[in-house]
């Protein structure tokens, strides 16, 4: 009895240890990506959500800095829109290998990602990883109080780093939470959020040295530049 | 001509007229310096629920939004400003005993109620252009500029997005609409005003028909929602479709009609009244 | 329509007011000449303030017409006003104006006025130093006469003044008084006016008109309508014993009383000389012989039924 969950428990280690590795292998493949800007073009389909195309200029700084600059207001789907591949840390997460599958004619793995502090909210992702690409192809978002993301992430080359030019995100949340003055709740409650939201990326420019000075605040109170 | 200008002359003579002006001039200033101090507070509440999934960038809170919020707001603020001076331009003349000399005059009765209905639409006019300009213009300077976002629960629950550049031509239609709807409580006020000897009465009673109209339009029982296509508040707030994404004409062009018909039919009855009444005061 | 002879200025047809079942004014015929001081009497409620706003077509008539200048006033209402003025009980104004400014607005309602005629109707009325301050600061008899500043200013043909000296104190009223005939002398308007003060109306009108529940009682000169009644004299004789003694026998005089000296008869006016004839014939000493006529007893007696007309 001992025995075999000593083998259970070794072949569990062995699984995370096996997923990991891809992930490593990704974070080395981007090891020499310091910084980058690129012309985002957000499309929204989505009924709740009547809003025009949206362009920002997305600036990222290794390992976690993000700016988005738009002259407009700008939405950013949260969850599988931003590419920044570093974010999924081995002290954040436990993985472990679903399955091996091929995902649009090539070799791929599907890890399953679960936060170490697990919240309501995010119960954690699966990620389809191009094994010989060893790029994320494909994030869904496990469900979580009604909410569920898939993105499926396309590439281009540039400067040496792949990187996203097409993210396809198909979203279904639900409704807010009631309360506070109609007009100062967006979104309110009864009707879920459903639809797809493209994310186009283009006009890279890699490592180009980008200052810290870029992802200081803008003046108006009520602007945002930086995540929150 | 002559008698509309004399009919303004005496309008804007009087103190009283320039208190709408001065209270609207206060309200708005005194809710964009709190908005601008509730800034984060207010960007907080508003963001709340869509932060859980997006991030949100730009100037969201911005000169726009709070014209548009301030224009939400004012429910019966602006139609009782507005009942001010419409509900006392005929009647005062009775209080004052100056409708004896005014209708002894050649002009007749329909040119002499013409020209004090059409100084009516200026004040109303010149009143909610005036909360334009105001808002906009200080708007813009504490929230500068940017898209507008706006909530809409009707026919579906939505944020239309309005870019920035077609915000202005759409706020103008918007306060033209704005226009259009307070000529329908004004156009009451004036009727009223046909009506009594003293101004107190139409002041009240319009704004009780727009109170009444307007909470039970929006009762959410069954019974007073088949009421509510016969309320002509219903199609008040026809001027935030202006603000919608696409811009729903033909929705707007009803509440439009709805509500010239109303204009229109309300001053008639009034210049029949004015036409037939015999002045006995 | 036929055509009014031009000396008629205002002519009144089956003029009739009906407010709700009660007869206001029935079935009104009146003339009034130009150059007429004409005085519409009647007591409290007999429709003369009704009359009146629908000639100034303040009230709808419910049936009959009106005609000035020989114009029937509904089908011309505008043209013929622009020749009319009228005060209607006490003249209103806007009290957040000036005197200047009320007088631009109302005035320029029937023409275009300027400055220095402005001015010059203030002047006439005494109210040029307050020109322009605002008439909240005026008191009645300022009103009043800023009131008939008004009425001079477009120059009219016709005015038409209802009650004009109310409220008004002896000079105000011995004001309105002398600018009523100076109206009538100086600028050739025909005035119509109507009045409670009887003793006012008897020293400016030329013709009257006497009107009781709603319904003219009689019209024409003040001197015709006091002429055909007969008339109250006083007569101091001697011997009083021996006079009333004659008098008493005479038929066509009435005796009424004797004081002080004088003894108090009533007989038709046109045979005031023949008594004092007879008096002297029979010996008896006649020092003065003058009439009670006043309008007032005049007014009375109509306005009870006991006209003998």
């Amino acid at each position: 009895m001992a025995g075999i969950l000593f083998l259970l428990s070794a072949k569990l280690i062995q699984a995370q240890e096996d997923a990991f590795r891809y992930l490593d292998l990704i974070e080395k493949k981007y090891s020499g990506l310091k910084d980058y800007m690129a012309d985002v073009n957000v499309h929204f389909d989505i009924e709740a959500l009547k809003a025009p195309d949206m362009q920002a200029k997305l600036y990222f700084k290794s390992p976690d800095k993000m700016k988005v600059d738009s002259k407009r207001i700008f939405f950013f789907p949260k969850e599988g829109g931003f590419f920044n591949p570093f974010q999924f840390q081995k002290k954040n997460f436990e993985a472990r290998v679903v399955e091996h599958l091929i995902y649009d004619g090539r070799k791929a793995v599907k890890l399953k990602l679960t936060p170490i502090n697990i919240d309501t909210f995010n119960k954690g992702s699966v990620l389809t990883i191009d094994v010989d690409r060893n790029v994320i192809r494909e994030i869904k978002i496990l469900p979580s109080e009604g909410r569920e993301i898939t993105a499926v992430i396309a590439y281009g080359f540039f400067d040496g780093f792949d990187l996203p030019v097409h993210i396809k995100l198909q979203l279904d949340i639900p409704p807010s939470e009631p309360g506070g003055a109609k007009e100062f709740q967006f979104g309110q409650g009864g009707k879920r959020i459903s639809g797809k939201v493209e994310i186009t990326y283009s006009n890279y420019k890699v490592n180009s040295g980008l200052s810290d000075e870029i992802f200081a605040e803008k003046e108006f109170p009520g602007s945002r530049t930086r995540p929150r | 001509m002559k008698l509309f200008w004399f009919e303004i002359y005496k309008t804007f003579s009087r103190w009283r007229t320039y208190i709408s002006f001065g209270f609207i001039a206060l309200i708005v200033i005194l809710t964009e310096v709190v908005m601008k101090l509730s800034a984060n507070e207010i960007l907080y509440r508003m963001l709340r629920s869509l932060e859980k999934d997006f991030l949100i960038f730009g100037n969201v809170l911005n000169g726009w939004f709070v014209t548009a919020f301030i224009m939400n707001s004012l429910h019966f603020h602006i139609p009782f400003l507005i009942t001010l001076v419409a509900g006392d331009i005929v009647s005062s003349e009775a209080t004052s005993g100056t409708v004896r000399f005014l209708l002894m005059r050649p002009p007749s009765r329909s040119r002499i109620i013409m020209a004090k209905y059409l100084t009516t639409l200026f004040y109303t006019t010149g009143l909610v252009i005036f909360l334009g300009l105001i808002c906009v213009s200080l708007g813009l300077i504490l929230f500068g500029n940017g898209d507008l976002i706006m909530n809409y629960q009707v026919p579906t629950i939505r944020i239309a997005f309005v870019p920035e550049a077609d915000v202005p031509i759409r706020m103008l239609l918007a306060f033209a609409a704005a226009v259009w709807s307070m000529t329908v409580v004004a156009s009451l006020a004036f009727l009223f005003s046909t009506l009594a000897e003293n101004s107190i009465g139409p002041i009240i009673g319009t704004m009780a028909i727009v109170i009444v109209f307007f909470v039970v339009g929006n009762f959410p029982f069954d019974f007073f929602r088949t009421l509510s296509p016969y309320l002509f508040t219903t199609y008040m707030i026809f001027w935030q479709r202006f603000l919608d994404n696409p811009i729903p004409w033909q929705e707007i062009a009803k509440s439009a009609a709805v509500l010239g018909f109303h204009s229109v039919g309300l001053f008639l009855i009034a210049f029949a009244v004015f036409n037939r009444k015999d002045i006995k005061s | 329509m036929e055509h009014l002879p031009p000396e008629i200025v205002l002519r009144t047809k089956g003029l009739s007011k009906k407010f709700g079942k009660r007869w206001a004014v029935k079935d009104l015929n009146i003339e009034v000449h130009r150059g007429d001081v004409f005085s519409f009497l009647g007591p409290n409620g007999a429709g003369k303030s009704t009359a009146i706003r629908m000639i100034l077509t303040l009230l709808r008539p419910t049936a009959g017409s009106i005609e000035i200048f020989g114009k029937d006033l509904q089908k011309n209402r505008s043209s013929v006003l622009s020749r009319v003025c009228g005060i209607v009980e006490k003249p209103d104004f806007y009290l957040y104006l000036s005197a200047y400014e009320n007088l631009k607005i109302l005035g320029s309602m029937t023409r275009s006025v300027r400055r220095h005629e402005m001015m010059e109707s203030l002047d006439v009325v005494g109210l040029k130093s307050r020109a322009f301050e605002k008439v909240r600061t005026f008191s009645h008899g300022m009103k009043q006469r800023l009131g008939i500043a008004q009425a001079l200013l477009t120059k009219p043909e016709l005015v038409i003044l209802d009650e004009p000296t109310t409220g008004l104190d002896p000079q105000g009223m011995k004001e309105v008084r002398e600018l009523i005939k100076r109206l009538g002398r100086e600028r050739e308007m025909t005035i119509f006016l109507s009045s409670h003060l009887l003793s006012e109306v008897e020293l400016v009108s030329t013709r009257m008109a006497v009107i009781n529940q709603g319904e003219l009682v009689t019209q024409g000169t003040v001197s015709e309508l006091l002429d055909r009644e007969a008339m109250e004299y006083s007569i101091e004789v001697s011997p009083l014993e021996l006079a009333v003694e004659l008098i008493r026998k005479l038929s066509w005089v009435e005796f009424l009383s004797t004081e002080n000296g004088h003894v108090e008869v009533r007989i038709q006016p046109g045979r005031a000389a023949e008594l004092n004839r007879v008096l002297i014939a029979n010996d008896i000493e006649v020092s003065s012989f003058y009439p009670h006529r006043t309008l007032e007893d005049f007014f009375l007696k109509v306005t009870k039924g006991t006209s003998e007309i």
